[in-house]
Protein backbone atom coordinates (compact mmCIF):
# COMPACT_ATOMS: atom_id res chain seq x y z
CA UNK A 1 0.00 0.00 0.00
CA UNK A 2 1.03 3.55 -1.22
CA UNK A 3 0.92 5.56 2.19
CA UNK A 4 0.78 9.24 1.28
CA UNK A 5 3.65 11.76 1.74
CA UNK A 6 2.91 13.21 4.85
CA UNK A 7 2.37 17.22 4.70
CA UNK A 8 3.09 18.20 7.76
CA UNK A 9 6.37 16.63 7.79
CA UNK A 10 7.32 17.15 4.26
CA UNK A 11 8.19 21.25 3.76
CA UNK A 12 5.57 23.29 2.58
CA UNK A 13 5.17 25.67 -0.39
CA UNK A 14 6.18 28.74 -0.37
CA UNK A 15 2.74 30.05 -1.49
CA UNK A 16 1.09 28.27 1.49
CA UNK A 17 -1.29 30.39 3.29
CA UNK A 18 -3.99 28.97 5.69
CA UNK A 19 -7.48 29.95 5.11
CA UNK A 20 -8.77 29.84 8.47
CA UNK A 21 -10.15 33.11 10.10
CA UNK A 22 -12.36 34.14 12.38
CA UNK A 23 -15.71 34.60 11.15
CA UNK A 24 -15.68 38.38 11.90
CA UNK A 25 -12.68 38.54 9.38
CA UNK A 26 -14.43 36.51 6.43
CA UNK A 27 -17.64 38.09 6.92
CA UNK A 28 -15.39 41.74 6.92
CA UNK A 29 -13.01 40.23 3.55
CA UNK A 30 -16.05 38.40 1.79
CA UNK A 31 -19.55 39.92 2.35
CA UNK A 32 -19.45 43.84 0.83
CA UNK A 33 -22.41 45.97 0.91
CA UNK A 34 -24.19 45.36 -2.15
CA UNK A 35 -22.63 41.99 -2.79
CA UNK A 36 -24.94 38.81 -3.53
CA UNK A 37 -24.63 36.12 -1.21
CA UNK A 38 -25.32 32.86 -1.24
CA UNK A 39 -26.82 30.23 1.66
CA UNK A 40 -26.41 26.49 0.97
CA UNK A 41 -28.93 25.54 3.25
CA UNK A 42 -31.53 23.32 1.57
CA UNK A 43 -30.23 19.91 3.62
CA UNK A 44 -29.80 21.68 6.95
CA UNK A 45 -26.12 23.25 6.44
CA UNK A 46 -26.82 26.46 7.04
CA UNK A 47 -24.41 28.83 8.67
CA UNK A 48 -26.52 30.72 11.04
CA UNK A 49 -22.92 31.94 12.45
CA UNK A 50 -22.08 34.53 9.27
CA UNK A 51 -26.06 35.33 9.34
CA UNK A 52 -25.46 36.66 12.65
CA UNK A 53 -21.87 38.19 11.51
CA UNK A 54 -23.42 39.75 9.01
CA UNK A 55 -26.15 41.79 10.95
CA UNK A 56 -23.45 42.12 13.68
CA UNK A 57 -21.21 44.02 10.83
CA UNK A 58 -24.73 45.64 9.53
CA UNK A 59 -24.36 44.90 6.12
CA UNK A 60 -26.73 46.53 3.61
CA UNK A 61 -28.75 46.25 0.05
CA UNK A 62 -27.54 42.76 0.15
CA UNK A 63 -28.94 40.55 -2.82
CA UNK A 64 -30.10 37.06 -1.55
CA UNK A 65 -29.71 33.62 -3.24
CA UNK A 66 -30.89 29.81 -2.33
CA UNK A 67 -32.46 26.88 -3.77
CA UNK A 68 -34.37 25.16 -0.52
CA UNK A 69 -35.02 26.12 3.32
CA UNK A 70 -32.38 29.00 3.26
CA UNK A 71 -35.88 31.08 4.49
CA UNK A 72 -34.51 31.06 8.38
CA UNK A 73 -30.77 33.07 6.96
CA UNK A 74 -33.00 35.13 4.68
CA UNK A 75 -35.18 36.01 7.35
CA UNK A 76 -33.19 36.99 10.00
CA UNK A 77 -31.31 39.13 7.09
CA UNK A 78 -34.59 40.56 5.79
CA UNK A 79 -35.24 41.12 10.15
CA UNK A 80 -31.93 43.13 10.03
CA UNK A 81 -32.53 44.99 7.08
CA UNK A 82 -29.68 43.64 5.31
CA UNK A 83 -31.43 42.22 2.20
CA UNK A 84 -33.33 44.50 -0.02
CA UNK A 85 -33.89 41.55 -2.91
CA UNK A 86 -34.40 37.96 -2.47
CA UNK A 87 -34.16 35.27 -5.50
CA UNK A 88 -35.42 31.61 -3.81
CA UNK A 89 -38.10 29.34 -4.00
CA UNK A 90 -39.19 28.93 -0.65
CA UNK A 91 -39.91 30.96 2.40
CA UNK A 92 -41.72 29.79 5.45
CA UNK A 93 -44.92 30.52 7.48
CA UNK A 94 -43.21 31.52 10.76
CA UNK A 95 -40.66 33.62 8.64
CA UNK A 96 -42.53 36.85 10.13
CA UNK A 97 -39.98 39.22 8.96
CA UNK A 98 -39.82 38.49 5.19
CA UNK A 99 -44.03 37.84 5.46
CA UNK A 100 -44.09 41.84 7.09
CA UNK A 101 -41.96 43.14 4.52
CA UNK A 102 -44.11 41.79 1.50
CA UNK A 103 -47.29 41.54 2.88
CA UNK A 104 -49.75 44.34 1.42
CA UNK A 105 -50.19 45.93 5.75
CA UNK A 106 -46.68 45.13 6.28
CA UNK A 107 -45.12 47.54 8.79
CA UNK A 108 -41.66 47.30 7.32
CA UNK A 109 -43.56 48.15 3.46
CA UNK A 110 -45.02 51.55 5.46
CA UNK A 111 -41.72 52.17 6.96
CA UNK A 112 -39.57 52.51 3.90
CA UNK A 113 -37.69 48.97 4.12
CA UNK A 114 -38.15 48.09 0.35
CA UNK A 115 -37.59 44.04 -0.26
CA UNK A 116 -38.14 42.14 -2.85
CA UNK A 117 -38.47 38.66 -3.57
CA UNK A 118 -38.42 36.93 -6.87
CA UNK A 119 -39.96 33.28 -6.76
CA UNK A 120 -38.29 30.49 -8.45
CA UNK A 121 -38.89 26.62 -7.55
CA UNK A 122 -36.16 24.53 -5.55
CA UNK A 123 -34.91 22.65 -8.57
CA UNK A 124 -34.62 25.94 -11.10
CA UNK A 125 -32.43 28.12 -8.15
CA UNK A 126 -30.27 24.45 -8.39
CA UNK A 127 -30.00 24.41 -11.92
CA UNK A 128 -29.42 28.18 -11.92
CA UNK A 129 -26.49 27.76 -10.04
CA UNK A 130 -25.01 24.75 -11.62
CA UNK A 131 -25.17 27.02 -14.87
CA UNK A 132 -22.90 29.46 -13.61
CA UNK A 133 -20.64 26.67 -12.00
CA UNK A 134 -20.65 25.16 -15.44
CA UNK A 135 -20.21 28.83 -17.19
CA UNK A 136 -22.97 28.27 -19.42
CA UNK A 137 -25.24 31.34 -20.66
CA UNK A 138 -28.65 29.76 -19.76
CA UNK A 139 -30.37 26.22 -18.33
CA UNK A 140 -33.56 24.54 -19.90
CA UNK A 141 -36.06 22.81 -17.43
CA UNK A 142 -38.99 21.19 -17.95
CA UNK A 143 -40.37 22.35 -14.45
CA UNK A 144 -42.07 25.60 -14.01
CA UNK A 145 -44.09 25.41 -17.53
CA UNK A 146 -47.50 27.36 -17.39
CA UNK A 147 -47.18 28.32 -13.63
CA UNK A 148 -47.29 31.74 -12.34
CA UNK A 149 -43.46 31.26 -11.49
CA UNK A 150 -43.06 31.68 -15.32
CA UNK A 151 -45.91 34.41 -16.09
CA UNK A 152 -45.24 36.95 -12.98
CA UNK A 153 -41.92 38.64 -12.26
CA UNK A 154 -41.09 41.04 -9.75
CA UNK A 155 -37.72 42.76 -10.28
CA UNK A 156 -35.73 40.72 -12.75
CA UNK A 157 -38.63 41.31 -15.34
CA UNK A 158 -37.60 39.87 -18.32
CA UNK A 159 -34.08 38.38 -16.99
CA UNK A 160 -36.69 35.96 -14.95
CA UNK A 161 -36.27 33.10 -17.11
CA UNK A 162 -37.58 32.82 -21.20
CA UNK A 163 -39.04 29.95 -23.34
CA UNK A 164 -37.13 28.20 -26.01
CA UNK A 165 -37.70 26.02 -28.76
CA UNK A 166 -35.01 23.10 -28.84
CA UNK A 167 -33.21 23.28 -32.22
CA UNK A 168 -32.97 20.00 -32.29
CA UNK A 169 -35.02 17.39 -33.78
CA UNK A 170 -37.82 17.32 -30.70
CA UNK A 171 -38.70 20.68 -31.39
CA UNK A 172 -40.49 21.13 -27.98
CA UNK A 173 -40.62 24.23 -26.12
CA UNK A 174 -39.18 24.61 -22.31
CA UNK A 175 -38.57 27.30 -20.08
CA UNK A 176 -34.97 28.61 -19.89
CA UNK A 177 -32.95 29.73 -16.95
CA UNK A 178 -30.36 32.44 -16.52
CA UNK A 179 -27.62 31.21 -14.09
CA UNK A 180 -27.09 32.91 -10.67
CA UNK A 181 -23.47 33.76 -9.99
CA UNK A 182 -23.47 34.97 -5.94
CA UNK A 183 -20.42 36.97 -5.41
CA UNK A 184 -20.37 34.94 -2.43
CA UNK A 185 -21.59 31.65 -1.01
CA UNK A 186 -21.28 30.49 2.40
CA UNK A 187 -22.18 26.89 3.97
CA UNK A 188 -21.55 25.61 7.41
CA UNK A 189 -19.91 22.17 6.98
CA UNK A 190 -18.38 19.29 9.38
CA UNK A 191 -15.03 19.44 9.20
CA UNK A 192 -12.17 21.17 6.95
CA UNK A 193 -8.65 21.80 6.74
CA UNK A 194 -6.39 24.78 6.42
CA UNK A 195 -6.21 24.34 2.71
CA UNK A 196 -9.94 24.55 2.36
CA UNK A 197 -10.68 20.92 1.69
CA UNK A 198 -14.46 20.71 2.93
CA UNK A 199 -15.42 17.27 4.56
CA UNK A 200 -19.11 17.10 4.79
CA UNK A 201 -21.90 14.77 5.20
CA UNK A 202 -25.66 14.13 4.45
CA UNK A 203 -28.10 14.89 1.92
CA UNK A 204 -26.52 17.54 -0.55
CA UNK A 205 -29.65 19.61 -1.52
CA UNK A 206 -27.96 22.47 -3.90
CA UNK A 207 -24.97 22.84 -1.39
CA UNK A 208 -22.59 21.72 -3.99
CA UNK A 209 -24.16 24.06 -6.93
CA UNK A 210 -24.46 27.01 -4.98
CA UNK A 211 -20.64 27.04 -3.84
CA UNK A 212 -19.52 26.16 -6.76
CA UNK A 213 -21.25 29.04 -9.08
CA UNK A 214 -19.85 31.65 -6.61
CA UNK A 215 -17.17 33.89 -7.01
CA UNK A 216 -15.97 33.41 -3.41
CA UNK A 217 -16.87 30.44 -1.00
CA UNK A 218 -16.43 30.71 2.73
CA UNK A 219 -17.31 27.91 4.95
CA UNK A 220 -17.78 27.36 8.85
CA UNK A 221 -17.08 24.42 10.06
CA UNK A 222 -17.63 22.13 13.87
CA UNK A 223 -13.73 21.32 13.70
CA UNK A 224 -10.53 22.57 11.69
CA UNK A 225 -8.64 19.66 11.30
CA UNK A 226 -5.29 18.34 9.65
CA UNK A 227 -4.56 17.14 6.04
CA UNK A 228 -4.28 14.10 7.42
CA UNK A 229 -7.88 13.66 8.15
CA UNK A 230 -8.89 14.45 4.87
CA UNK A 231 -6.55 12.44 2.88
CA UNK A 232 -7.90 9.27 5.09
CA UNK A 233 -11.67 10.78 4.88
CA UNK A 234 -11.85 11.67 1.42
CA UNK A 235 -14.45 9.63 0.44
CA UNK A 236 -16.18 12.63 2.65
CA UNK A 237 -14.79 15.32 0.72
CA UNK A 238 -17.48 17.97 -0.56
CA UNK A 239 -15.08 20.74 -2.09
CA UNK A 240 -11.48 20.54 -3.23
CA UNK A 241 -9.38 23.17 -0.81
CA UNK A 242 -8.33 25.49 -4.13
CA UNK A 243 -12.18 26.25 -4.24
CA UNK A 244 -12.61 27.81 -0.90
CA UNK A 245 -11.66 31.18 0.14
CA UNK A 246 -11.77 31.50 4.01
CA UNK A 247 -12.33 28.16 6.87
CA UNK A 248 -13.71 29.34 10.00
CA UNK A 249 -14.35 27.19 12.83
CA UNK A 250 -17.69 27.78 14.79
CA UNK A 251 -19.08 25.02 16.41
CA UNK A 252 -22.43 24.44 16.44
CA UNK A 253 -22.55 27.05 13.82
CA UNK A 254 -26.01 26.03 12.65
CA UNK A 255 -27.63 26.46 15.59
CA UNK A 256 -30.86 26.31 16.00
CA UNK A 257 -30.66 24.28 13.06
CA UNK A 258 -29.26 20.69 13.01
CA UNK A 259 -26.48 19.21 11.36
CA UNK A 260 -25.96 15.65 10.01
CA UNK A 261 -24.58 13.14 12.50
CA UNK A 262 -23.99 16.24 15.23
CA UNK A 263 -26.78 17.89 16.39
CA UNK A 264 -30.30 18.00 15.86
CA UNK A 265 -32.49 21.18 15.12
CA UNK A 266 -33.45 22.98 18.46
CA UNK A 267 -36.90 23.53 18.62
CA UNK A 268 -37.56 25.41 21.56
CA UNK A 269 -34.92 28.17 20.52
CA UNK A 270 -36.87 28.03 17.13
CA UNK A 271 -39.97 29.04 18.41
CA UNK A 272 -38.86 31.62 20.43
CA UNK A 273 -37.76 33.35 17.42
CA UNK A 274 -40.84 32.98 15.62
CA UNK A 275 -42.67 34.25 18.37
CA UNK A 276 -40.18 37.70 18.95
CA UNK A 277 -40.27 38.24 15.79
CA UNK A 278 -43.80 38.90 14.81
CA UNK A 279 -43.11 42.20 15.64
CA UNK A 280 -40.34 44.37 14.36
CA UNK A 281 -39.65 45.59 18.09
CA UNK A 282 -39.58 41.96 18.89
CA UNK A 283 -37.29 41.57 16.53
CA UNK A 284 -34.70 44.32 17.08
CA UNK A 285 -35.30 42.61 20.93
CA UNK A 286 -34.08 39.18 19.78
CA UNK A 287 -31.32 40.18 17.59
CA UNK A 288 -29.74 42.51 20.73
CA UNK A 289 -29.76 39.79 22.94
CA UNK A 290 -28.66 37.24 20.95
CA UNK A 291 -26.62 38.48 18.17
CA UNK A 292 -25.04 41.58 18.96
CA UNK A 293 -24.96 41.55 22.80
CA UNK A 294 -23.02 38.20 22.80
CA UNK A 295 -19.17 39.21 22.64
CA UNK A 296 -18.14 35.72 21.21
CA UNK A 297 -19.38 32.50 19.36
CA UNK A 298 -18.32 31.23 22.90
CA UNK A 299 -20.56 33.80 24.98
CA UNK A 300 -23.56 32.52 22.33
CA UNK A 301 -23.42 29.09 22.98
CA UNK A 302 -23.35 29.47 26.80
CA UNK A 303 -25.76 31.72 26.54
CA UNK A 304 -28.05 29.20 24.42
CA UNK A 305 -26.30 26.60 27.37
CA UNK A 306 -23.75 23.83 27.39
CA UNK A 307 -26.83 21.43 28.66
CA UNK A 308 -29.16 22.17 26.25
CA UNK A 309 -26.38 22.22 23.45
CA UNK A 310 -25.63 18.68 24.94
CA UNK A 311 -29.30 17.45 24.60
CA UNK A 312 -29.89 17.58 20.95
CA UNK A 313 -26.21 16.65 20.11
CA UNK A 314 -26.14 13.59 18.30
CA UNK A 315 -22.31 12.80 18.07
CA UNK A 316 -22.15 10.29 16.09
CA UNK A 317 -19.79 12.01 13.25
CA UNK A 318 -18.31 14.33 15.48
CA UNK A 319 -16.26 11.57 17.07
CA UNK A 320 -14.63 11.12 13.96
CA UNK A 321 -12.10 13.88 14.77
CA UNK B 1 -65.10 24.16 12.39
CA UNK B 2 -67.60 21.51 13.46
CA UNK B 3 -65.54 18.54 14.35
CA UNK B 4 -68.12 15.86 13.99
CA UNK B 5 -65.63 12.36 13.94
CA UNK B 6 -66.61 9.22 14.80
CA UNK B 7 -65.64 7.88 17.85
CA UNK B 8 -61.65 7.05 17.75
CA UNK B 9 -60.41 8.85 15.65
CA UNK B 10 -60.36 12.83 14.34
CA UNK B 11 -61.45 13.94 10.90
CA UNK B 12 -57.48 14.80 10.49
CA UNK B 13 -56.62 11.53 11.17
CA UNK B 14 -59.05 9.33 8.81
CA UNK B 15 -57.86 11.71 5.88
CA UNK B 16 -54.32 10.65 6.60
CA UNK B 17 -54.77 7.34 6.72
CA UNK B 18 -57.13 7.11 3.69
CA UNK B 19 -54.28 9.05 1.67
CA UNK B 20 -51.75 6.48 2.30
CA UNK B 21 -53.70 3.83 1.00
CA UNK B 22 -52.72 5.12 -2.49
CA UNK B 23 -48.88 4.24 -2.27
CA UNK B 24 -48.97 0.48 -2.73
CA UNK B 25 -46.10 -1.79 -1.33
CA UNK B 26 -42.77 -1.23 -3.34
CA UNK B 27 -43.75 2.14 -4.74
CA UNK B 28 -41.40 4.84 -5.30
CA UNK B 29 -42.85 8.61 -3.70
CA UNK B 30 -41.80 11.55 -3.57
CA UNK B 31 -42.71 13.23 -0.38
CA UNK B 32 -43.61 16.81 0.45
CA UNK B 33 -44.04 19.22 3.33
CA UNK B 34 -46.80 18.39 5.78
CA UNK B 35 -49.32 15.97 6.05
CA UNK B 36 -47.85 14.18 3.10
CA UNK B 37 -44.96 13.24 5.40
CA UNK B 38 -47.18 11.81 7.80
CA UNK B 39 -48.82 9.61 5.51
CA UNK B 40 -45.85 7.85 3.51
CA UNK B 41 -44.58 7.02 6.82
CA UNK B 42 -47.92 5.43 8.19
CA UNK B 43 -47.91 3.34 4.31
CA UNK B 44 -44.39 2.23 5.16
CA UNK B 45 -45.82 1.10 8.42
CA UNK B 46 -48.79 -0.62 7.74
CA UNK B 47 -49.65 -2.09 3.94
CA UNK B 48 -46.67 -0.96 1.80
CA UNK B 49 -43.68 -1.63 4.01
CA UNK B 50 -41.06 -1.81 0.67
CA UNK B 51 -41.95 1.25 -0.60
CA UNK B 52 -39.44 3.79 -1.05
CA UNK B 53 -39.89 7.58 0.39
CA UNK B 54 -37.75 9.82 -1.03
CA UNK B 55 -37.48 13.50 -0.13
CA UNK B 56 -36.03 16.14 -2.27
CA UNK B 57 -33.63 17.38 -0.82
CA UNK B 58 -31.05 14.29 -1.63
CA UNK B 59 -33.15 11.86 1.09
CA UNK B 60 -33.93 8.28 -0.17
CA UNK B 61 -35.21 4.98 1.12
CA UNK B 62 -35.77 7.02 4.55
CA UNK B 63 -37.40 4.84 7.51
CA UNK B 64 -37.56 7.28 10.32
CA UNK B 65 -39.17 5.36 14.16
CA UNK B 66 -41.30 8.60 14.36
CA UNK B 67 -42.43 11.51 12.98
CA UNK B 68 -40.25 14.61 12.82
CA UNK B 69 -40.04 17.58 10.41
CA UNK B 70 -38.76 17.24 7.00
CA UNK B 71 -35.13 18.93 7.10
CA UNK B 72 -34.55 16.91 10.31
CA UNK B 73 -31.14 15.23 10.34
CA UNK B 74 -32.89 11.72 11.89
CA UNK B 75 -34.17 11.53 8.12
CA UNK B 76 -31.15 10.94 7.10
CA UNK B 77 -29.67 9.03 9.37
CA UNK B 78 -31.90 6.20 8.72
CA UNK B 79 -31.83 6.53 4.40
CA UNK B 80 -30.18 3.83 2.08
CA UNK B 81 -29.22 6.45 -0.68
CA UNK B 82 -28.47 10.45 0.04
CA UNK B 83 -27.84 12.55 -3.10
CA UNK B 84 -28.51 16.44 -4.06
CA UNK B 85 -31.24 18.39 -4.81
CA UNK B 86 -30.43 18.11 -9.10
CA UNK B 87 -30.58 14.62 -8.60
CA UNK B 88 -33.72 13.96 -6.41
CA UNK B 89 -35.34 16.72 -8.72
CA UNK B 90 -34.56 15.37 -12.13
CA UNK B 91 -33.78 11.55 -12.35
CA UNK B 92 -35.24 10.19 -9.19
CA UNK B 93 -38.21 11.95 -9.90
CA UNK B 94 -38.90 11.25 -13.42
CA UNK B 95 -38.63 7.22 -12.37
CA UNK B 96 -40.75 7.93 -8.72
CA UNK B 97 -44.25 6.44 -8.91
CA UNK B 98 -45.80 8.94 -7.33
CA UNK B 99 -45.90 12.37 -5.24
CA UNK B 100 -47.86 13.59 -2.42
CA UNK B 101 -47.91 17.21 -1.62
CA UNK B 102 -49.58 19.73 0.68
CA UNK B 103 -51.72 22.59 -0.34
CA UNK B 104 -52.64 25.66 0.85
CA UNK B 105 -55.19 26.46 -1.74
CA UNK B 106 -56.21 23.50 -4.34
CA UNK B 107 -58.95 24.77 -7.39
CA UNK B 108 -61.54 23.67 -9.53
CA UNK B 109 -58.80 22.06 -12.12
CA UNK B 110 -56.40 21.00 -9.21
CA UNK B 111 -54.10 23.81 -9.67
CA UNK B 112 -52.25 24.67 -6.33
CA UNK B 113 -50.83 27.32 -4.31
CA UNK B 114 -48.91 27.98 -1.73
CA UNK B 115 -46.95 30.97 -2.27
CA UNK B 116 -49.85 34.27 -1.68
CA UNK B 117 -52.95 34.89 -0.61
CA UNK B 118 -54.81 38.08 -2.72
CA UNK B 119 -52.80 40.03 -5.43
CA UNK B 120 -49.22 38.70 -6.03
CA UNK B 121 -47.40 41.64 -5.79
CA UNK B 122 -49.29 42.88 -2.69
CA UNK B 123 -50.17 39.81 -0.82
CA UNK B 124 -52.26 39.81 1.95
CA UNK B 125 -50.65 36.55 3.02
CA UNK B 126 -47.01 35.65 2.13
CA UNK B 127 -47.27 31.56 2.94
CA UNK B 128 -44.01 29.49 1.54
CA UNK B 129 -43.64 29.54 -2.47
CA UNK B 130 -42.76 26.58 -4.04
CA UNK B 131 -39.91 25.08 -2.60
CA UNK B 132 -39.80 22.06 -5.11
CA UNK B 133 -43.66 21.82 -5.68
CA UNK B 134 -43.48 23.02 -8.87
CA UNK B 135 -40.75 21.08 -10.18
CA UNK B 136 -42.40 17.77 -8.55
CA UNK B 137 -46.40 18.60 -9.65
CA UNK B 138 -44.69 19.18 -13.55
CA UNK B 139 -42.87 16.29 -13.50
CA UNK B 140 -43.93 13.46 -11.15
CA UNK B 141 -46.11 10.73 -13.23
CA UNK B 142 -48.88 11.45 -10.42
CA UNK B 143 -49.37 12.86 -7.59
CA UNK B 144 -51.87 12.95 -4.61
CA UNK B 145 -52.96 16.79 -2.67
CA UNK B 146 -53.92 15.79 0.99
CA UNK B 147 -55.21 19.68 2.69
CA UNK B 148 -55.87 19.67 5.91
CA UNK B 149 -58.84 21.65 7.16
CA UNK B 150 -60.71 22.23 4.13
CA UNK B 151 -62.65 25.67 4.16
CA UNK B 152 -64.04 27.41 1.12
CA UNK B 153 -61.10 30.18 0.73
CA UNK B 154 -58.55 26.90 0.36
CA UNK B 155 -60.63 25.65 -2.56
CA UNK B 156 -61.74 28.49 -4.61
CA UNK B 157 -62.72 28.60 -8.07
CA UNK B 158 -59.55 30.08 -9.14
CA UNK B 159 -56.09 29.68 -7.07
CA UNK B 160 -54.93 33.36 -6.33
CA UNK B 161 -51.15 32.09 -8.06
CA UNK B 162 -51.00 29.21 -9.78
CA UNK B 163 -48.05 28.30 -7.95
CA UNK B 164 -48.29 24.29 -9.30
CA UNK B 165 -50.55 23.89 -12.73
CA UNK B 166 -53.07 20.71 -12.43
CA UNK B 167 -55.23 20.93 -15.30
CA UNK B 168 -55.10 25.09 -15.62
CA UNK B 169 -58.38 26.00 -16.68
CA UNK B 170 -60.43 22.55 -17.72
CA UNK B 171 -58.51 20.64 -19.75
CA UNK B 172 -55.99 17.88 -19.37
CA UNK B 173 -54.74 18.19 -23.02
CA UNK B 174 -53.25 21.62 -21.51
CA UNK B 175 -50.35 19.91 -19.63
CA UNK B 176 -49.30 17.44 -23.09
CA UNK B 177 -49.32 20.96 -25.15
CA UNK B 178 -47.08 22.84 -22.72
CA UNK B 179 -44.87 19.80 -22.78
CA UNK B 180 -44.95 19.10 -18.58
CA UNK B 181 -44.05 15.42 -18.67
CA UNK B 182 -46.53 14.65 -15.58
CA UNK B 183 -49.85 13.57 -15.68
CA UNK B 184 -51.38 15.56 -12.82
CA UNK B 185 -53.04 15.38 -9.93
CA UNK B 186 -54.88 12.16 -9.24
CA UNK B 187 -57.04 12.83 -6.19
CA UNK B 188 -57.62 15.24 -3.47
CA UNK B 189 -57.58 13.83 0.09
CA UNK B 190 -59.01 16.44 2.86
CA UNK B 191 -60.74 15.87 6.06
CA UNK B 192 -64.07 16.53 3.95
CA UNK B 193 -63.83 13.99 1.19
CA UNK B 194 -62.07 12.79 -1.40
CA UNK B 195 -62.05 14.05 -4.94
CA UNK B 196 -60.92 12.95 -8.30
CA UNK B 197 -60.85 14.76 -11.71
CA UNK B 198 -62.78 14.42 -14.69
CA UNK B 199 -61.18 12.34 -17.57
CA UNK B 200 -61.08 15.18 -20.39
CA UNK B 201 -61.75 18.50 -18.19
CA UNK B 202 -59.65 17.80 -15.52
CA UNK B 203 -62.43 19.09 -13.44
CA UNK B 204 -62.51 18.18 -9.59
CA UNK B 205 -65.71 16.10 -8.15
CA UNK B 206 -66.48 14.56 -5.21
CA UNK B 207 -65.92 11.15 -5.00
CA UNK B 208 -65.89 9.86 -1.41
CA UNK B 209 -67.21 11.48 2.25
CA UNK B 210 -64.65 11.56 5.18
CA UNK B 211 -66.75 9.70 7.72
CA UNK B 212 -68.90 12.13 9.68
CA UNK B 213 -68.88 13.85 6.45
CA UNK B 214 -71.70 15.74 4.08
CA UNK B 215 -72.51 16.43 0.83
CA UNK B 216 -73.74 19.26 1.57
CA UNK B 217 -70.56 19.99 3.78
CA UNK B 218 -68.82 19.72 1.09
CA UNK B 219 -70.19 21.93 -1.25
CA UNK B 220 -70.47 24.50 1.61
CA UNK B 221 -67.03 24.15 1.84
CA UNK B 222 -65.65 24.50 -2.14
CA UNK B 223 -65.79 27.56 -4.30
CA UNK B 224 -67.33 26.47 -7.35
CA UNK B 225 -70.68 24.40 -8.04
CA UNK B 226 -69.09 21.02 -6.98
CA UNK B 227 -69.87 17.80 -8.82
CA UNK B 228 -70.88 14.86 -7.05
CA UNK B 229 -70.27 10.88 -8.22
CA UNK B 230 -72.95 8.96 -8.85
CA UNK B 231 -72.87 6.67 -5.15
CA UNK B 232 -70.27 8.97 -3.72
CA UNK B 233 -70.74 7.57 0.05
CA UNK B 234 -68.89 7.60 3.09
CA UNK B 235 -65.31 5.86 2.97
CA UNK B 236 -64.51 3.14 4.89
CA UNK B 237 -63.31 4.57 8.22
CA UNK B 238 -60.01 3.57 9.64
CA UNK B 239 -60.09 0.62 12.21
CA UNK B 240 -58.60 1.40 16.17
CA UNK B 241 -55.98 -0.53 14.84
CA UNK B 242 -54.83 1.61 12.39
CA UNK B 243 -55.80 4.88 14.21
CA UNK B 244 -53.44 3.88 16.74
CA UNK B 245 -50.47 2.88 14.69
CA UNK B 246 -50.97 6.10 13.06
CA UNK B 247 -50.84 8.06 16.51
CA UNK B 248 -47.85 5.72 17.68
CA UNK B 249 -45.59 7.12 14.76
CA UNK B 250 -46.21 10.67 15.87
CA UNK B 251 -45.89 10.55 19.31
CA UNK B 252 -44.69 14.05 19.65
CA UNK B 253 -47.49 15.62 17.86
CA UNK B 254 -45.36 17.31 15.42
CA UNK B 255 -48.26 16.80 12.53
CA UNK B 256 -51.50 15.63 14.69
CA UNK B 257 -51.05 18.45 16.70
Amino acid sequence: MISPRPREAAKRSEIFRSKVVSVGEAVSTFVKNGNSVAFASSAGRMSIAVAYEIIRQRRKNLMFASAGTGAPCLDLLVGARAVTRAEVSFTMVSCYNIRRAIELNGEARQKGYSFQLEDYSNLAMTLRFAAAAMDIPFIPTRSLRGSDIERLRTFKGKEKLALMKSPFKDRSTVVVLPPCRPDVAVMHAHFADAEGNVVAYGPAGSDGWALKAANHRVVTVEKVVPNEFVRKNKDATFLPGFMVDAVCEAPYGAHPYGLFGFYDLDEQFQREYALQSKTQEGFDAWARKWVLDPKSRDDYLEMVGRDRLKGISTGRLSALA
Amino acid sequence: MPEAAAPGHSRREAAVIYASKFIKDGDVVLVGQGLPVLAALFAKNHHARDCVIMHEYGVVDLDPPRAVELAHPLLAETATYLCDMLDALTSLLSRADCAFLGAAQVDRYGNVNTTTIGDYFRPKVRISGSGGANDIGSIVRKSVIIMDGQERAKFPERVDYNMTPGYFRGSRSDRDRLGLPGKGPEAVVTDVGVYRFAPKTGEMYLSGLQPGATVEEAREKTGWRLKVAKGAAGVKPPTAEETNLLRSLDPRKVYLR
